[in-house]
């Protein structure tokens, strides 16, 4: 590919016909498709004026995320790493300077401190929660956009078992009993809340709009160190099972994971969670509390069917800290190249600012 | 060649009047053309005033490779009964990799044979021609991608501001 670049004498750049400059918008934007990264992207549009005319920020490609360095306290630099671009990304943000940073979601970190904020790095938008008169909330599960789409995210008051469920687009609170007590960071995904019975381990799906509830019976009886995750992965919604892997031969277990599908015939109460062994094209990436489902597509080189985790020093797991990613297919992790090993949440690079009306 | 004599011939005429023979097979790669002789079977003469001959020999070899590569896919399916697998990923490295030698071209000659490809609308061609152009851009500052495909920095001083406002982490200077 070097002699592109090399071959063309500057003498013999004048030319008729068309220069790239003059390359028509369709085909332009056909290029712009192909870049994955976001930097790449942003170049792009700064080249020049017929380059930037012909596409706009919301055309940015499907990214993937970028795993975000555990935060140091009174760091005003948020620190991730580009699995894509597999480079370190710094970027200034001080909202999130000293507050506890949540994810994961497309473009949006939930940043709890004084206030309570969305805000994504990258834009600095920033939308403040007013959690009100709840005292202790506990928290949190984040649509699979947060801002973009009309779904609910969740503040928990973990011992009472009340929820106050935040609708970003539209500014509203709805306060609501929860059919369980003792809940977890779990998940919300199409206005139903996903719970664990911690007793039964079934799964109570709750209704946020009508507060009605029903029960999904666990496949299997889970071990006390494993961890259920709820994902919606196009337009499926998932019930991953993670667990230390003890059958595996080696002396460093890692984790495997036990993926479920919801299969719902007729009514969604009559739904059951049956295991699969692919997930197609999408990639999972979960952090210690949630996880967020990706498209790979195919040009980034990225295949589909893997999941990407985060082994932290306090896990249970033997193998070293660091960055992974497992194939569901075969059942096979491996360790992934990251330049941190305190990966924390991820982040899906998100340029567009969708701030809900009522919001500055 | 142990072509078939039936086999129908088209002549191409490029915008500089140069004559391209190329067999039926070979022009309906070419989606514009395949539509042409659709439309009117007995058309033997295409003129293509926006290719010229240089890009059109071109554009006329990719298609005969690509043609070759088929036509030697199904031989051996039909020869075996099934297609093997192992050969079949041979096959299409040894295209790819043809793809690759075939992009080791200039900036301005990828130009044009990305509009060729997009006027004569062949698919792969013009995504592997789109392709090579989104990775001349990949990793590249501004200056760098300017330089790249020679092209002026036309952006106002106000412009360059904006955008850099708008994105100030792209134009940080990092480690």
């Amino acid at each position: 590919m070097e002699a592109i670049e090399t071959s063309v004498p500057l003498e013999s750049q004048k030319r008729v016909g068309v220069d790239w400059s003059d390359l028509p918008v369709d085909l332009l934007q056909e290029i712009l498709k192909k870049l994955h990264d976001i930097f790449d992207f942003v170049y792009f549009r700064a080249i020049c004026k017929k380059w930037r005319a012909a596409t706009s920020i919301s055309d940015l490609p499907p990214q993937l995320p970028w795993l975000l360095q555990e935060h140091r306290s009174g760091s005003e630099s948020l620190c991730f790493y580009s699995l894509l671009s597999d480079k370190i990304r710094t970027i200034h943000c001080p909202m999130a300077c000293n507050k506890h940073l949540i994810g994961p979601s497309h473009g949006y970190l939930y940043a709890e401190g004084l206030p309570h904020s969305l805000l994504n790095p990258l834009t600095k938008d920033e939308v403040t929660i007013e959690p009100g008169s709840f005292v202790c909330p506990f928290l949190v599960c984040m649509g699979p956009d947060p801002i973009g789409s009309n779904d609910y995210m969740a503040f928990l008051h973990n011992d009472l078992g009340t929820a106050r469920f935040y609708r970003p687009r539209s500014c509203e609170w709805n306060s609501v009993a929860l059919p369980l007590n003792d809940v977890g960071r779990e998940s919300c995904l199409k206005g139903m809340y996903y719970m664990k019975d911690h007793e039964t381990d079934n799964t109570v799906v709750f209704n946020i709009a009508c507060g009605s509830s029903f029960v999904i019976p666990s496949p299997k009886i889970l071990d006390s160190s494993d961890q259920v995750y709820f994902v919606e992965s196009s337009g499926k919604i998932l019930r991953i099972v993670k667990s230390v892997d003890l059958s595996s031969p080696v002396s460093t277990p890692n984790y495997c994971f036990n993926i479920y599908q919801l299969d719902v015939e007729g009514e969604i109460d009559q739904g059951r969670w049956v295991k699969t062994n692919s997930i197609g094209n999408q990639i999972l990436f979960l952090d210690f509390h949630n996880g967020i489902s990706i498209t790979a597509s195919p040009s980034t080189g990225f295949r589909g069917n893997y999941v990407y985790y985060i082994v932290s020093p306090d896990d249970e797991c033997f193998v070293s800290c660091g960055l992974y990613k497992y194939n569901i297919s075969d059942g096979q992790a491996e360790k992934v190249l990251c330049p941190f090993n305190n990966g924390w949440t991820w982040l899906v690079p998100n340029l567009v600012s969708s701030l809900p009306a009522g919001h500055n | 060649m142990a072509r078939s004599s039936t086999e129908n011939m088209i002549t191409l005429m490029s915008s500089d009047g140069e004559e391209f023979m190329v067999t039926e097979k070979v022009a309906r790669e070419c989606t514009t053309i395949r539509n042409m002789l659709e439309d009117d079977c007995v058309i033997t003469n295409i003129p293509l005033p926006n290719v010229t001959s240089d890009i059109l020999s071109m554009v006329i070899e990719y298609c005969m490779e690509h043609v070759a590569a088929a036509e030697k896919a199904a031989a051996e399916t039909a020869e075996k009964g099934s297609s093997s697998a192992p050969a079949a990923a041979k096959a299409n490295k040894d295209l790819e990799e043809w793809d690759k030698a075939f992009m080791n071209v200039d900036v301005y000659t990828l130009c044009d044979l990305i509009l060729a490809a997009n006027y004569l609308n062949v698919s792969g061609l013009l995504d592997l021609t789109i392709q090579t152009a989104a990775n001349l851009i990949k990793g590249k500052s501004p200056e760098q991608i300017r330089k790249t495909f020679h092209i002026q920095n036309d952006l106002s001083l106000e412009e360059e501001e904006k955008i850099r406002s708008q994105t100030p982490w792209a134009f940080e200077k990092s480690e």
